[in-house]
């Protein structure tokens, strides 16, 4: 039985504090510093894992350990060395390989269909909602390090400089990886672009 | 007209793909109470152990009841040992003086202040008249 967390947050823990200083609160014994640390920081962690894996209970077990090992590293955290998110990330990315390696094959569809915007009308709700799964099929379907680098830039809304350091690699590598990305992208949307009402935008 | 060339120039296509993407970004899966749940009671055990093996005492929540009593009896060498401080420091206090000054660097460095005070409240150091 996991323990209630609704407890407060410990009282040197701010909730504005920057993450190096969550990080050396948590290292210290501060009760909430690993709370905020996971406020911020989860839902980010498992939004990738979930669309690198296209599986929501593995995308939750990565997430989960890639916090583990955060919570590790911290009394060995060098600030100047890393964002905390940018360190996440790239732990992230790691994480799923192996995973995808492990299966030896690509992520399928996901399971995380939400609903379409509530105003928008039925119609346009299910061509969003089709946009939305063409949209995670093809990006399965991408090569690994191409999926990677669309992800962290274009929905996860890195810049080049940090998706190169969470892929451990050069700028120019991602700006070749983003570019190859979206071209693959666009090939594989291309024969439903009308079906999926793209002409109307 | 500088501005428009500041951008590299998109394609409708690239544009429309962009713009899917982040609404995709939008739809981000939120992490259940569960999963929440799990990844703090892991901050919280590595926490416990890390600062039950290795902490200085200083930092740790200060011990309550008993374990409190036993930690500190143990460093002053048992009932006896604080017997012994007790007089040493009323000795101090009878004649005058500040209380002998090995006596209070123990004290800080085990808790940080004096607990002077604390020792004298509670029962097990009640001194025979």
């Amino acid at each position: 039985m996991p323990k209630d967390h609704a407890a407060p947050a410990g009282t040197e823990t701010q909730p504005e504090a920057p993450d190096a200083a969550l990080m050396a609160l948590y290292s210290n014994g501060d009760p909430g510093a690993a709370r905020l640390l996971t406020v911020r920081h989860l839902p980010r962690v498992l939004a990738f894992a979930t669309r690198m894996l296209g599986d929501r209970a593995e995308a939750e077990d990565v997430a989960q350990e890639a916090m583990m090992r955060l919570w590790r590293i911290a009394p060995e955290w060098k600030p100047e060395a890393a964002k905390v998110s940018t360190w996440l990330y790239r732990v992230t990315a790691n994480l799923c390989t192996d995973r995808l390696r492990r299966r030896g094959r690509a992520a399928g569809l996901d399971d995380t269909s939400e609903p379409a915007d509530g105003a928008a009308g039925v119609e346009a709700g299910l061509i969003a909602a089709d946009r939305a799964d063409a949209l995670r099929q093809a990006l399965a379907e991408l090569p690994e390090r191409q999926r990677q680098a669309v992800i962290l830039r274009h929905i996860e809304g890195l810049d080049n400089p940090a998706i190169a350091e969470a892929m451990d690699t050069g700028i120019e590598a991602v700006e070749s990886l983003i570019a190859r990305g979206k071209r693959g992208l666009m090939a594989r949307l291309a024969p439903r672009r009308s079906e999926l009402g793209y002409d109307d935008d | 007209m500088t501005d428009r060339h500041d951008k590299p120039r998109h394609t409708t296509g690239e544009e429309a793909l962009e713009r899917e993407l982040a609404r995709l970004g939008r739809l981000a899966p939120q992490p259940g109470p569960d999963l929440v749940a799990r990844v703090l009671a892991d901050a919280d055990a590595l926490q416990a152990q890390r600062h039950g093996e290795t902490a200085p005492v200083a930092a740790r929540a200060r011990p309550a009841g008993s374990q409190w009593w036993h930690v500190t009896l143990g460093l002053l060498g048992g009932r006896q040992g604080l017997a012994g401080l007790a007089t040493v420091a009323l000795a101090g206090f009878w004649i005058g003086a500040d209380p002998p000054a090995p006596i209070t660097a123990l004290e800080s460095a085990f808790w940080g202040v004096s607990v002077t005070v604390e020792i004298q409240d509670d029962p097990l150091f009640t001194l025979e008249d």
